[in-house]
């Protein structure tokens, strides 16, 4: 079953996505979807590119959101849109440039760094639910150690801190060892 | 701030972007003096970047496995003193709602408390039909057919009587007075952006039947209950208190507590606080 109650205003949503609420992104990503997708899909995208651009859009909202680095002084619908339609433009431009070049030519900087990204990644894998959100949350979301506390359960902010450090000598140690065998300069 | 920092946190700061520019300035002389530094730094780097990666992923995955559904949206307001009923459905319901600050129960209909009779405007009760089917299906419900399967699960006649049924159309139209009343805003195409301060809650609920011990999941809008629950109706309770919402379940006697954010299986674990118990069973009684 689902039922889906759609009323939240902008101030409401912000305050839960600041909280680390997810489900508040989930009600944004409803919400406008199809605003969003039509806009992209009027500007020769078909879509799956536009559903992936929004998808984008919405991520990084999410994160100057979360991380209290966005200032709103618009409507979240109308920032959104902003965001979507610039990221449509890079993309357009991106796929232009392409059928000039030759496509494969894609620098070795650009694959280290991909290769690099995927090592961490499945370490971070291996280490398990909670390392990955601890780790995540603070990285990313850049949640402080309470909220952290909080949305993972844990006793307290110390406790939050002390499996933050583990976790990542942990990492650093998993992801040490991989690029130790992995040449990235050949 | 660097002063008393030890070089893993500086690293880290410098990479979150977190030095002020006294302690930029110094740190990258010392990056630029130092090459152990600077491979510890790019090492960092590269972690870093794999974590955000990790994260924008899982994001993305998680909208995308967001259906967009068609057209097909509850609106509820603000309902007077409480709360709403709403539908039911083939698998197990739940619901919710938001009172300003007293706890409010939703979907609340069980054959095996003692009194199991609805008596408050507040509180008006779904039955719930533990068919444990695995798919997710969309039934609405009539006034008439609802009230059938309550009778059919009630052992008193006073039950029947007393419990207030109404079709999922009614909170729907509640939602659009409310809409109008409190519309601030539009959006560029014209939906309606912004209504007074509402509460909202969506949750889907499926029920998986399994002989195995009760488990669940909690995420997103997503509630997956494993388990026998067939002896009877479950109920979901919602506790608004402090301005906080927790969910809690109702079955066959016991109260489990559900912790959002379960998104692995986890045990359903019995309520065994006095104090809480006789609350929820305060507000099922009620």
């Amino acid at each position: 079953m689902a039922f889906k109650i759609s009323l939240m205003n902008d101030e409401e949503i912000l305050q839960r996505i600041r909280k680390g609420d997810e489900r508040a992104v989930d009600f944004l990503y409803k919400k406008h979807y199809r605003m969003m997708v039509n806009m992209i899909s009027k500007n020769s995208g078909t879509e799956e590119e536009a559903k992936d651009v929004y998808q984008e859009a919405l991520i990084v909202f999410w994160k100057k959101a979360v991380t209290g680095e966005l200032v709103l002084t618009s409507k979240i619908s109308t920032y959104l849109y902003s965001i979507c339609q610039n990221l449509w433009r890079k993309e357009l431009d991106r796929k232009q440039r392409l059928s000039y070049e030759e496509k494969d030519a894609v620098t070795h900087l650009d694959h280290d760094r991909q290769e690099k990204i995927a090592i961490v990644h499945r370490c971070i894998g291996e280490l398990g639910e909670t390392c990955r959100k601890v780790l995540t949350y603070f990285y990313f979301d850049e949640m402080s150690m309470e909220d952290i506390a909080t949305k993972l359960g844990f006793a307290n902010a110390d406790t939050a801190k002390t499996k933050k450090y583990k976790c990542k000598v942990e990492l650093d140690k998993k992801v040490k060892s991989l690029f130790s065998s992995v040449d990235f300069f050949d | 701030m660097a002063e008393n920092l030890n070089p893993f946190d500086t690293i880290e700061a410098y990479l979150r972007g977190k030095l002020d520019s006294n302690e930029l300035d110094k740190f990258e002389q010392q990056l630029n003096a130092d090459p152990n530094l600077k491979n510890e730094v790019e090492f960092q780097q590269s972690i870093q970047d794999g974590l955000l990666e990790v994260r924008r992923l899982e994001l993305k995955q998680r909208l995308n496995s967001i259906k967009i559904e068609p057209a097909f949206e509850w609106t509820i307001g603000k309902i007077a003193a409480g709360v709403a009923m709403v539908g039911l459905i083939g698998l197990g319901a739940s619901y919710l709602l938001k009172s300003e600050d007293k706890p409010v129960i939703v979907a609340v209909h069980h054959q095996q408390v003692a009194n199991p009779v609805v008596e408050t405007e507040k509180i008006k009760t779904i039955a719930v039909e533990p068919i444990l089917e695995k798919e997710t299906t969309i039934v609405k419900v009539t006034p008439k057919k609802a009230k059938k399967v309550l009778m059919a699960k009630s052992t008193t006649e006073e039950l029947a009587h007393s419990v207030d049924f109404q079709a999922p159309v009614i909170p729907m139209e509640h939602g659009f007075h409310h809409v109008e009343k409190y519309d601030e805003g539009k959006t560029p195409n014209g939906k309606i952006e912004q209504v007074g301060a509402i509460n909202i809650s969506s949750l889907t609920v499926d029920v998986e039947k399994s002989m195995d011990k009760f488990h669940y999941k909690y995420f997103s809008d997503k509630l997956i209950l494993v388990g026998d629950f067939s002896k009877g109706p479950y109920e979901l309770i919602e506790l608004n208190k402090n301005q906080e919402k927790n969910l809690y379940l109702y079955y066959d006697g016991s109260f489990y507590e559900l912790h959002y954010g379960t998104e692995s299986m986890d045990h359903l674990v019995k309520i065994t606080q006095r104090k809480l118990q006789n609350e929820l069973l305060f507000k099922i009684k009620k």
